[in-house]
């Protein structure tokens, strides 16, 4: 061979053979080291031998390779790379290619010991991140989880006990001592709810970051593709236990359909419920996903033909942590825990049913992608004023009462409706003990009220009898408050009647938030609450008394407050928040400066201070002060400063009107953000949902 | 051709699910806590006994597919058998072992096969229950737990598979 080539093979580290036949083979050039080191000291007949006698992986190869040799295949085969050891055990990565040249049936052998290891470095680095990417999708589950259970579960018996508290001391009589115990349990439970508020803000900012999806912003996700490859991934576990699972048919060729939530989520949520299925279908069943439209609303389910619910069967135990069914199994019962927190938190509903003639059916709720255009509340929407309809009274009130029922440290405003009585109050809640404590504070408030267990038993009720407000929890088995509410729209459709509904729920996001408003309720109060807070809700309503819609002028002000604010900021709360913040931080050096200059007849500083004041003033709709503000520069202008002294006191007062009124604003917008909600007692029997 | 007492058996499976693991515990009783993912193919063979036969197993370590990198299935050309590798902490790697079944029934056959769910050492991270195995079983295949770490069932495996080739 020649020098060149010979040298060529030997940098690029080659062996070169000749196919014989039958399995033999001929170097071509003087073998690499390597080459020796693994196969054979010397070659013993003619330089030929058996390559694939010694190389289980050449044997292999060479198959393919003589296909193409003896032209049985136009095309060679791929380069395939492997790994042998020497003698010594060093193990050589190889690489192995079949040619034709110049009438030669030549196998080509490489070493390329650099090139194996910059591929080893890429593929060990791509793998190891892709496990990391595992394992943090877990992490985030289990996060998930936590976070629901502490929102619901742990913060659960609160409700409860601060009801207990509040009606121990309505009681009145027992001891100093007694008293002092009852304000101490008071104390606790209280402290109680603010430690969970603390760990809860520090868990939700945490899982806010760790929650971006791969949606694109803006981009709902569609739940139809997600069903589709649901399907999709799951056949072949399907098929190996002789299942079949399929998309509806009557889905096919359906445009996508978009709803709320997030596209990873979605399918997670599917895969969790059709493991479920695949758990309880029988041999040669069908396990079928489906799409519905139940406006505003899409239902999805996975149906199964299995033997169905079990009779003792609750549905609401099944979507509990830690719940395992009879059988058993299941991710330490994690699956429809995980599915249930996640389908509340996009604002949906979740449960399961039996199916006719037989099987099982799982399905949740999410809004269906237009709702998501629907206006905050008090806010006109863009492009059109808000109709005169029963759905204005009813944002108005979500807001006023969301306003009024803020807690401790919100603003009441001066004309601020008294306590009610005398009320005649529908109440449906299916906790014993809520009902309990709920008519005792009410009828210490005078109200008359009748209490009732579910949805379905308050439209019995309400079917022949007037109420003036009917105090609706969200979650009961039957029928939810949502649920409900819209059955009671429905029939008051065209009869301009409107039933006051308040929602008393612990599901308080801004997503159930908009949920309830579309399911037709005028407000809603989040649970633990006060008794001072449930007056203030029910006052709100006294002006409106049962079948005359509430007016939005009813409570106006605290309306316009509120939703003037947002709608200077363009509707975007975290900037409103954001704003507050810094004048709230910055008004005490304004006032300061002001107060000097006043003294020390400082005219251009006056002014200038007073024009910096403005603008805060102007957004934040403070018309008192922004009066005074603009007095204290026109007389700094005109160098005129009588009265500037009387002028900045009362700018003081407006002022700290108004930081009352925006401390209490940050405090709402705060709590909505976190999505703290607190749920039920345990250890209630729930009954099957609807 | 191999002779008659070597009998090619392959490892399938995802990627990180401890192929090379349960090989190196089996050839050489020895274990790397380090994952080192699998580039190239490698081939081992050991002489195992089964009844009044003995038998050279040739192990084919095959790497697991995934984006990243295509498997050629002439790899599995000529196999009499081979281990199906789950990994018990990752749901995942079960759908895709029986995806990789479908695909090797079509190039080799209905030979036998041990259905291995490998880290069984970490039992309490395990994402693969009971339902799932059962599932598996009722398709007539022997499902094993097995731990490269502590070599639990990884002798078993690869005898049942031995023994099942032999029939």
């Amino acid at each position: 061979m020649d020098v060149v080539l010979q040298n060529f093979l030997r940098q690029q580290d080659y062996a070169l053979l000749e196919y014989l036949g039958d399995g033999s083979f001929a170097l071509l050039a003087e073998p690499p080291q390597w080459f020796r080191e693994i196969w054979s000291p010397q070659p013993t007949n003619a330089n030929a031998f058996h390559l694939g006698e010694a190389s289980p992986f050449l044997e292999n190869f060479l198959i393919d390779a003589e296909a193409y040799w003896n032209k049985e295949s136009s095309v060679g085969p791929p380069a395939e790379g492997w790994i042998e050891r020497t003698r010594a055990g060093q193990e050589i990565p190889l690489d192995a290619l079949a040619l034709r040249v110049a009438g030669k049936r030549v196998l080509a052998i490489q070493s390329r010991a650099a090139a194996f290891a910059e591929q080893s470095r890429v593929l060990q680095t791509a793998r190891d991140a892709l496990l990391v990417h595992e394992r943090l999708l877990k992490e985030i589950q289990k996060k998930e989880i936590l976070l629901h259970c502490i929102i619901h579960d742990l913060s659960q018996p609160l409700t409860a006990m601060r009801g207990c508290f509040e009606c121990l001391a309505l009681e009145g009589g027992g001891t100093a001592r007694a008293k002092q115990l009852v304000d101490m349990g008071k104390q606790q439970s209280e402290q109680q709810e603010e430690m969970i508020r603390e760990v809860l803000n520090a868990f939700s900012a945490d899982l806010q970051d760790s929650m971006q999806s791969g949606d694109r912003a803006g981009e709902l996700p569609d739940i139809l593709r997600c069903a589709a490859e649901t399907v999709e991934a799951f056949t072949p576990v399907f098929r190996s236990k002789g299942l079949i699972i399929r998309l509806d048919p009557r889905l096919q060729g359906h445009a996508p359909w978009h709803v709320t939530g997030e596209t990873a989520r979605l399918k997670r949520i599917f895969s969790n419920l059709v493991e479920n299925a695949l758990r309880h279908a029988p041999a040669g069943s069908i396990v079928t996903l489906g799409l519905e439209d139940d406006e505003p609303y899409v239902k999805a389910f996975v149906e199964d033909q299995g033997s169905g619910l079990p009779k003792d069967f609750l549905a609401s135990r099944a979507f509990r942590l830690f719940s395992k069914g009879k059988k058993g199994g299941g991710k330490a019962g994690l699956g429809l825990y995980f599915c249930r927190i996640t389908v509340e938190r996009w604002g949906g509903t979740i449960g399961c049913e039996d199916v006719v003639p037989q099987g099982a059916r799982f399905w949740f709720r999410l809004l269906s992608g237009k709702e998501q255009t629907v206006a905050e509340p008090g806010i006109p929407a863009a492009a059109s004023p808000v109709p005169a309809s029963s759905e204005t009274p009813s944002a108005a009130a979500l807001a006023a009462v969301r306003a009024g029922a803020g807690g401790p440290a919100s603003a009441a405003p001066a004309d601020q409706p008294t306590a009610a009585s005398g009320l005649r109050i529908l109440l449906a809640d299916d906790d014993p003990a809520i009902r309990e404590l709920t008519e005792l504070l009410l009828a210490r408030q005078g109200h008359k009220v009748v209490a009732v267990a579910n949805g379905l038993e308050a439209l019995r009720v309400l079917a022949s009898r007037r109420f003036d407000v009917l105090l609706l929890d969200d979650e009961m088995p039957k029928l939810g408050g949502s649920e409900t509410a819209k059955r009671i729209r429905e029939q008051e459709a065209g009869t301009g009647k409107h039933q006051m509904i308040l929602a008393l729920t612990g599901n308080t996001s801004e997503t159930d938030r908009l949920r309830l408003q579309s399911a037709g309720i005028d407000a809603c109060l989040g649970k633990p609450f006060r008794a001072e807070e449930l007056n203030r809700a029910l006052a709100a309503f006294a002006k409106s008394p049962a079948n005359e819609p509430a007016t939005a002028t009813a409570i106006k002000p605290e309306i316009s407050d509120e939703a003037a604010l947002l709608a200077r900021v363009g509707g975007d709360r975290n900037l409103l928040v954001r704003l507050i913040r810094t004048f709230l931080k910055d008004y005490p050096k304004k006032l300061a400066q002001l107060r000097t200059a006043v003294r020390a007849n400082d005219a251009s500083t006056l002014a200038a201070t007073a024009h910096a004041l403005k603008g805060p003033m102007g957004i934040f709709g403070a018309r008192g002060a922004q009066e005074y503000v603009q007095e204290l520069q026109d007389g700094g202008r005109s160098a005129r400063l009588a009265g500037a002294a009387k002028t900045l006191e009362r700018l003081e007062e407006e002022i700290a009107k108004l930081e009352k009124k925006l401390r209490g604003y940050t405090t709402r917008a705060n709590r909505a953000k976190s999505g703290q909600g607190k749920g039920k007692p345990r250890g209630r029997a729930k009954k099957k949902r609807a | 051709m191999l002779p008659e007492t070597q009998k090619k058996i392959c490892l399938l499976g995802s990627f990180a699910v401890g192929k090379t693991s349960l090989v190196r515990r089996y050839i050489e009783s020895i274990y790397n806590d380090q994952y080192h993912t699998t580039v190239k193919v490698k081939v081992d063979k050991k002489v195992v006994k089964s009844g009044a036969k003995e038998v050279t197993l040739v192990l084919w370590d095959l790497y697991g597919e995934d984006d990243f990198q295509k498997m050629h299935w002439s790899y599995v050309r000529g196999s009499f058998g081979y281990l199906l590798v789950a990994d018990g902490t990752r749901r995942a790697t079960l759908d895709r072992a029986l995806e990789l079944e479908d695909r090797a029934r079509v190039e080799i056959g209905p030979v036998p096969l041990i259905f291995v769910v490998n880290k069984c050492d970490l039992q309490q991270e395990w994402e693969i229950d009971e339902a799932m195995l059962e599932g598996v079983a009722a398709r007539g295949w022997t499902v094993l737990r097995t731990s490269a770490k502590t070599g639990e069932g990884v002798n078993e495996a690869f005898q049942q598979l031995t023994e099942k080739i032999l029939r």
